[in-house]
C-alpha cells in the first residue's frame, strides 16, 4: 500500500497519459475512418482502391509493428516524429481503419427509400453523404462505434512496450515483490475498468439522445 | 468490387457531365496520391534505401532462416494458444448459457473483466507476477498463457452469439424426443452453432495471429523480436521492419480470404 501511496502521483500522470493518447488517436481515427469509408462507397474508382488498400494493409499489420515502424524505421528514413506522437497517429491510424469498417456497414444500412428521397429531390453525391447518409448511418452504429472507443483504448496499452509511461507501464515500473504486484495490477485494472465503463455510459446516453429507433 | 450494392444506391448512373466530373475527381485523386507516393520515394532514396543493395542484404540465406524460424515460432505460439483456448471457450460459453447460477456469475465476471483489460496487461502481470512466486515459464508460456486466457474469453463470446442462432424448434424437437440436456447440447446446438461462428472464428484467429507480435515484450523469439535483432545488426531497420509488417500483411490478407470462401460456401449450401 505504501509503495502505492508513494507513488499516488506518478499513477494519476499515467491515467492522463493514457487518457490523452486515447482522446487524441480516436478524433484521428474519427476522421480518417469516416473520409475513408466515404471513399470506399464513392464514384471514383481511384478513391475506392485507396480505401480500400488503406483498410487491408493497416488492419492486418499487428499494432505493436506499426507503432516500431513509427518509432524506429521512419527516424532511419530521415522522418523523426516525437514518441508520443507516434503513439496517438499509429493507435488512430489503426483504429481509423475499424472506425471505416464500422461507418461503410451503417452507410449500407440506411434505408435506400431516403437515398432514393434525396435524389429524386436533386441532391448530389456530396450533399446525399453529408445530409442523408452519414446523420443516418452514424446514428445506426452507435454501439459498434462503442466497442471500437473501447479497442482503442484498450490498444492504447501497447505505448508501454515502447517505453511510454502509461497505465499498462506502471506493471513493470511498480514492482517489489508479489504483494505490491497483485495492488499496482488491481489498480491498473481499476484504471481500465473505469475508463471502459465510463465510454460504455456515455455510448448509453448517445444512443438513448440520438440513437436510431429499429423497427 | 464488394460495394457495388451500397454504391449504385448512393448515385444516379452517371451522365455525361458526372461522368466527367467522376474522371476528373479520379485523375486528380490520382495525380495526388502519385505525388504523397513520389515523395516517400524520394525522402526513401535520399537514405539510401532505394538501393537494391539494401534489400538484398536482407534476402540472404542465413537471415531469411533467422526470420523464417522466427515466423514458424509466430504461427506456432498462435496454433497452441488457438488450439488451448477453442476448447476451454466452448465450455465457457455453455457454463454461461446452461450452468448453475453461481458458475454463470463467475465466468460472466471473468469474460467480462478480460474484455476490459489490455492484453498487455495480462501479459505484463504474467511475466512480473510468476518469477515473483518462484514459477519458471519459458517465454513461449510467457505469451501463450496470457492469449488463452485472453482469446476465451473473446472466442466464448463469439459462441455464445453461435449459440443463439440454432434454431429454437430444433433444439425443443431434440428435448422433446427425451435426448438429455448435455446431449442436446453436443449433438444439435454445438454443431450448428460451430459451422455459424466459423467466419467469426478465423477473423479472431487472424487478431490472435497479430497478437503474437507481443512475444516481442517477453523477449519470445517470434517474428517481430527476431525482426528487431536482424533490425540491429544489419543495421537496415526500415527493411527490415518493412520486411517483418509486410509477411503479417500477406499471411492475414490469406487468412482473411480463407475466411471469405469459408463463408461463402456455406451461405451457398
Amino acid at each position: 500500500m505504501q509503495l502505492l501511496w508513494d507513488h499516488r502521483a506518478d499513477i494519476l500522470g499515467a491515467f492522463l497519459t493514457t487518457i490523452q493518447i486515447m482522446v487524441l488517436a480516436s478524433v484521428i481515427a474519427a476522421f480518417v475512418g469516416v473520409i475513408m469509408a466515404v471513399c470506399r462507397v464513392s464514384p471514383v474508382a481511384p478513391l475506392r482502391i485507396l480505401g480500400t488498400g488503406y483498410v487491408e494493409v493497416i488492419r492486418n499489420t499487428p499494432l505493436l509493428v506499426l507503432l516500431i515502424f513509427l518509432v524506429f524505421a521512419l527516424p532511419d528514413a530521415g522522418i523523426t516524429i516525437p514518441l508520443f506522437a507516434c503513439m496517438f497517429v499509429g493507435v488512430g491510424v489503426y483504429a481509423g481503419t475499424q472506425v471505416c469498417e464500422v461507418v461503410r456497414s451503417g452507410i449500407s444500412a440506411v434505408p435506400s427509400g431516403q437515398i432514393e428521397a434525396a435524389r429524386a429531390l436533386g441532391f448530389g453525391f456530396f450533399a446525399i453523404i453529408r445530409f442523408v447518409v452519414l446523420p443516418v448511418a452514424l446514428r445506426l452504429v452507435i454501439q459498434p462505434l462503442t466497442n471500437v472507443a473501447i479497442n482503442t483504448a484498450l490498444s492504447t496499452s501497447m505505448a508501454a512496450a515502447l517505453g511510454v509511461v502509461e497505465l499498462t507501464a506502471l506493471g513493470p515500473r511498480l514492482q517489489e515483490g508479489s504483494a505490491e504486484i497483485l495492488l499496482t495490477f488491481g489498480v491498473i485494472v481499476v484504471g481500465y475498468v473505469l475508463i471502459t465503463s465510463s465510454l460504455s455510459a456515455i455510448s448509453h446516453v448517445i444512443e438513448r439522445k440520438l440513437g436510431v429507433q429499429r423497427g | 468490387m464488394c460495394n457495388v450494392v451500397s454504391q449504385s444506391i448512393l448515385f444516379d448512373a452517371p451522365g455525361p457531365k458526372a461522368r466527367a466530373r467522376i474522371r476528373a475527381a479520379a485523375v486528380v485523386s490520382v495525380i495526388i496520391v502519385a505525388a504523397i507516393v513520389a515523395a516517400a520515394l524520394w525522402q526513401l532514396g535520399l537514405k539510401g534505401h532505394l538501393d537494391p543493395q539494401r534489400w538484398s542484404v536482407l534476402f540472404t540465406g542465413p537471415i531469411l532462416s533467422y526470420l523464417g524460424v522466427g515466423l514458424i515460432n509466430s504461427l506456432l505460439s498462435g496454433l497452441i494458444a488457438g488450439v488451448i483456448a477453442a476448447p476451454l471457450a466452448v465450455l465457457v460459453a455453455v457454463g454461461r448459457r446452461h450452468g448453475p447460477r453461481w458458475l454463470r456469475w463467475i465466468l460472466s465476471g471473468y469474460v467480462e473483466l478480460i474484455r476490459s483489460l489490455p492484453l498487455l496487461v495480462l501479459i505484463y502481470f504474467f511475466f512480473l507476477f510468476l518469477p515473483s512466486v518462484e514459477i519458471k515459464v519459458s517465454p513461449l508460456w510467457q505469451l501463450v498463457i496470457p492469449l488463452v486466457l485472453n482469446n476465451v474469453a473473446m472466442i466464448s463470446d463469439i459462441f455464445r452469439a453461435g449459440m443463439d442462432g440454432v434454431s429454437r424448434g430444433e433444439i425443443e424437437a431434440a428435448h422433446s424426443l427425451g435426448l438429455p440436456s448435455w446431449r442436446v447440447i453436443t449433438k444439435v446446438i454445438l454443431p450448428q452453432a460451430t459451422a455459424i461462428v466459423l467466419p467469426a472464428l478465423i477473423t479472431q484467429y487472424v487478431r490472435l495471429f497479430k497478437e503474437t507480435s507481443l512475444g516481442f515484450v517477453v523477449s519470445f523469439s517470434e517474428l517481430l523480436t527476431r525482426g528487431r535483432v536482424m533490425a540491429e545488426f544489419t543495421h537496415s531497420l526500415f527493411e527490415t521492419y518493412a520486411l517483418v509488417g509486410a509477411t503479417f500483411v500477406v499471411i492475414n490478407i490469406l487468412l482473411g480470404w480463407i475466411a471469405r470462401t469459408v463463408q461463402a460456401r456455406m451461405s451457398r449450401s
